[in-house]
């Protein structure tokens, strides 16, 4: 209990004051001896000709195991590529997010600023963007072949005031997908459900009919995890994603009937034993391995992770395929919901780029990255070690291990403009292939989030803290301890307790946004 | 005891520099002590302060506007509040009034076991789950007690009770919790008993011996007794941190369905403060909470000491 105690302590005034006072005197320093310092390789360049190399500062999150050591060679080759030196801080992740407000209390800023998709709109952030501490980078974009060519839908996402600030790292934008045991569907002679009723079905015969044809009642429907309920069906039944605006009125998601409906079809699942009875505790380690083992025939997840699953799984069983889709058709036609469409975004801060022309050669370090040649580097990495060509087309070298030597230290952080884009394209597991059909064949029937790049001053003071009486309330729903009645009269706690405020705030943001 | 500490006596009439360089090693003795409060705990006090403004990290802690007590108002006007505090006590009481009087009873009972082989071993096996962190007692607990497969459910379901929802009810989520903090801590907690025990004097318990003294008339009239200022010191200092619970354990616990007897301040900061990146507010709830231990902690010395007992300071 002592460390508990301690740690909260440090939660409260310790930390944060401590770590302000700390790093605030020893600005300047380079941080923990985890940064790397990098090494001027003084050579030639492929842009710029003779121009000195731009030092080029940056810090973010590695959750890989080792950060691959100073002077590498990938580390030499973007230097060469973009004309800079560079010089790496990583944290790992949650040290990172813990890091970023001291980092702006100290005004030891890095080149450029990387804020988690989830401090996107952290009054700490908006704070500092609205005091004039970073570069308004849109009107520079179009001088970049590469960075222009960011989804203009992703880049309004991450605006504050209808200005553009971030560069984001962009991902698709409507990702949520739903995962099943296509084995299973094939030996039951079912066919990929489109609809919410053949969902229904597929459920009901993976847990009744033996699936697995091993004779035993041992297989489920699908797995949920807690703060899953009443987000991924919604769409089907036509609810709003979070909010929606109608003549200038936002209205929230529980507020629409069509919510009720969805709500009201995820508990029937839960009645009939086809979702598992303890969703409210489950946890990503039990859920995954949930269908890893072969329990639950579904789960609901994003496009890009089925093929994450599918290994784990086939090491289990070598016949277990996975399958995937987005989209179940309701009542209201084929919807799916969008997401701000990135993984965080750079901010560019002006104590550290003090003239436009060092913002210039700041973006122009994402820009070369995100061309053909830094693109190919960042996906693949250095050909012969690597990745090395079979029939024209990359392939990665085992030994290279290029996700602990590329991948997380310099790929994963580094990229805006997907590699996808400009790199070489090497052979794809099915299951990526379809991924990346569904991806763009979900741009067509996206429905977004319209609060997005709007800002609510109680929704930054006490939106997560009433966000809660909602979903406590949609868990309580589905199983079944409050009533429709009761759920209808959280709703209103919700609305008196800040929702109405919020969403007068978000309307009046949005009245200012579209002047 | 005492007969060392009266030698240095005559000293004191002698001026302060001098009789601190006659001292001069026990003074470097105590140096990293002294710098390690200033540093990690008197030079981070400032940063109360911020619990008086609104802070911002990039305007600093000079330059972050004043608001008052505005922070304190929200906090004693949250709905929240009475739920946050009767919890929050709630789990207190059972620490001290179960937990606490546990580990006395458990120290009790080790320093009767009278082979020495059996004390020791048994000491360091209630002394290992301390070492184990929350995330894998609560993970214990989720095994054993989930109606998906958990053992305990299993048996009951064998035995042909109807399964219980322990961790998504209102009603067992107290109990899980002292349960778990008895399990985990209960033996840590008798280390500072049984050295104060080792301290009794054998020859009381002869004394008694030979006035005939049973073993219970034994504890009750000589074991006790010698450790009541252990005892009273211990729990003033648990007084302080009386509604500082372990944040972790009940953080691990809390979900949709139990969050209405579950939720405490130390919970409730992370999640609405913390995690929303609001400093102030955050600080303001931690301010609250220290000066709540505070006053207790003076409280409790007080009244220890107007009942004969030394206090902590």
């Amino acid at each position: 209990m002592n460390k508990g105690q301690r740690q909260m302590k440090q939660f409260m005034v310790g930390t944060i004051a401590l770590a302000m006072l700390v790093t605030g005197c020893s600005s300047g320093n380079e941080g923990p001896a985890t940064g790397t310092n990098g090494t001027n390789t003084g050579n030639g360049n492929s842009n710029g000709g003779s121009e000195a190399p731009f030092e080029m500062h940056l810090m973010y999150n590695f959750d890989g195991v080792e950060f691959p050591p100073a002077g590498n060679e990938v580390h030499q080759r973007i230097e060469q590529l973009t004309n800079t030196t560079l010089r790496i801080e990583q944290l790992p992740g949650s040290a990172f997010e813990e890091r970023l407000p001291v980092m702006l209390a100290s005004g030891d800023l890095p080149s450029a600023v990387p804020i988690p998709r989830r401090h996107q709109k952290l009054p700490y952030v908006v704070n500092a963007v609205n005091s004039g501490l970073f570069w308004e980078i849109g009107p520079y974009l179009d001088q970049f072949p590469n960075l222009s060519q960011i989804n203009p839908v992703i880049n309004e996402n991450i605006m504050y005031d209808g200005k553009t600030y971030g560069l984001p790292r962009v991902r698709p934008l409507a990702r949520r997908a739903f995962h099943y045991r296509a084995d299973w569907t094939e030996n039951l002679g079912m066919e990929e459900p489109k609809t919410i009723e053949e969902f229904y079905n597929m459920l009901v015969a993976f847990k009744n009919d033996d699936p697995d044809g091993n004779g035993q009642d041992d297989t489920n429907g699908m797995v949920m995890m807690q703060n899953q309920i009443g987000r991924y069906f919604t769409p089907f039944f036509g609810a709003p994603n979070q909010w929606e605006e109608r003549d200038g009125e936002f209205i929230r998601d529980a507020m629409t009937e069509e919510f009720l409906e969805a709500l009201k079809f995820e508990k029937r699942l839960y009645d009939e034993n086809l979702l598992n009875r303890d969703f409210a505790i489950m946890d990503r380690p039990e859920w995954t391995a949930a269908i890893e083992t072969g329990r639950a025939g579904a789960r609901n997840d994003v496009t890009g992770s089925a093929i994450v699953i599918q290994e784990p799984l086939q090491q289990n069983n070598p016949d277990a395929r996975i399958g995937l889709f987005s989209i179940l058709e309701g009542d209201h036609g084929k919807r799916v919901f969008a997401e701000g469409g990135h993984n965080g975004f750079f901010l560019f801060p002006k104590s550290s780029l003090p003239t436009e022309d060092d913002l210039l050669k700041a973006l122009r370090f994402f820009d070369t990255l995100a061309g053909e040649e830094g693109a190919n580097l960042l996906l693949w990495g250095i050909e012969g070690t690597h990745y090395e060509m079979v029939d024209g087309k990359p392939q990665h070298i085992e030994a290279g291990n290029y996700g602990e030597m590329v991948g997380s230290p310099y790929s994963a952080p580094l990229s805006t403009l997907p590699g996808t884009v400009n790199a070489m394209e090497g052979d794809k597991e099915e299951l990526e292939i379809r991924a990346t059909e569904i991806e763009l064949e979900n741009e067509e029937f996206m429905v977004s989030d319209p609060t997005l790049p709007l800002i609510s001053e109680t929704f930054l003071e006490s939106g997560a803290q009433i966000e809660t009486i909602l979903e406590d309330a949609h868990v309580k729903f589905v199983m079944g301890e409050i009533n429709e009645e009761q759920w209808r009269a959280q709703v209103e706690v919700w609305r008196s307790r800040g929702g109405d405020q919020i969403a007068a705030e978000y309307a009046e943001a949005f009245a200012r946004a579209s002047e | 005891m005492t007969q060392p500490m009266q030698s240095t006596i005559p000293d004191k009439k002698k001026p302060l520099a001098i009789r601190m360089w006659k001292e001069r090693w026990l003074y470097l003795f105590l140096t990293p002590g002294l710098i390690y409060f200033i540093i990690f705990k008197y030079m981070p006090m400032w940063g109360v302060l911020m619990s008086f403004q609104n802070y911002q990290p990039h305007q600093g802690l000079l330059g972050s506007q004043w608001v008052g007590l505005r922070h304190f108002e929200r906090f004693f006007n949250e709905p929240e509040f009475w739920m946050l505090f009767r919890n929050t006590l709630y789990i207190a009481f059972m620490d001290l009034g179960i937990f606490f009087p546990l580990t006395i009873i458990l120290a009790l009972m080790l320093n009767e076991i009278g082979r020495e082989l059996f004390k020791k071993t048994f000491q360091t096996l209630i002394y290992v789950p301390h070492f184990l962190s929350w995330v894998v007692v609560v993970g214990i607990c989720y095994l054993l007690l989930t109606t998906e497969g958990g053992t305990i459910n299993e048996l009951l379901a064998a035995m042909g009770f109807e399964k219980v929802n322990f961790l998504m009810s209102e009603s067992w989520f107290r109990p899980l919790i002292i349960m778990q903090m008895i399990w985990k801590d209960a033996g840590w907690g008798t280390i500072i008993f049984l050295a104060a025990l080792a301290g009794v004097s054998p020859h009381l318990y002869e004394a008694a011996r030979i006035d005939g003294a049973s073993r219970m008339r034994m504890m009750w009239h000589v074991t006790l007794p010698s450790i009541r200022s252990v005892i009273v010191i211990l729990l003033i200092l648990r007084l302080g941190n009386f509604i500082d619970l372990g944040f972790e354990q009940i953080f691990l616990m809390v979900n949709a369905l139990n969050r209405e007897v579950g939720e405490v301040f130390d919970t409730y900061v992370y999640r609405v403060g913390m995690q929303q990146g609001q400093f102030s507010y955050s600080a303001a709830v931690g301010l609250f909470k220290s000066s709540v231990g505070l006053v207790l902690i003076v409280v409790a010395n007080w009244l220890a000491k107007k009942f004969g007992e030394e206090g902590v300071y």
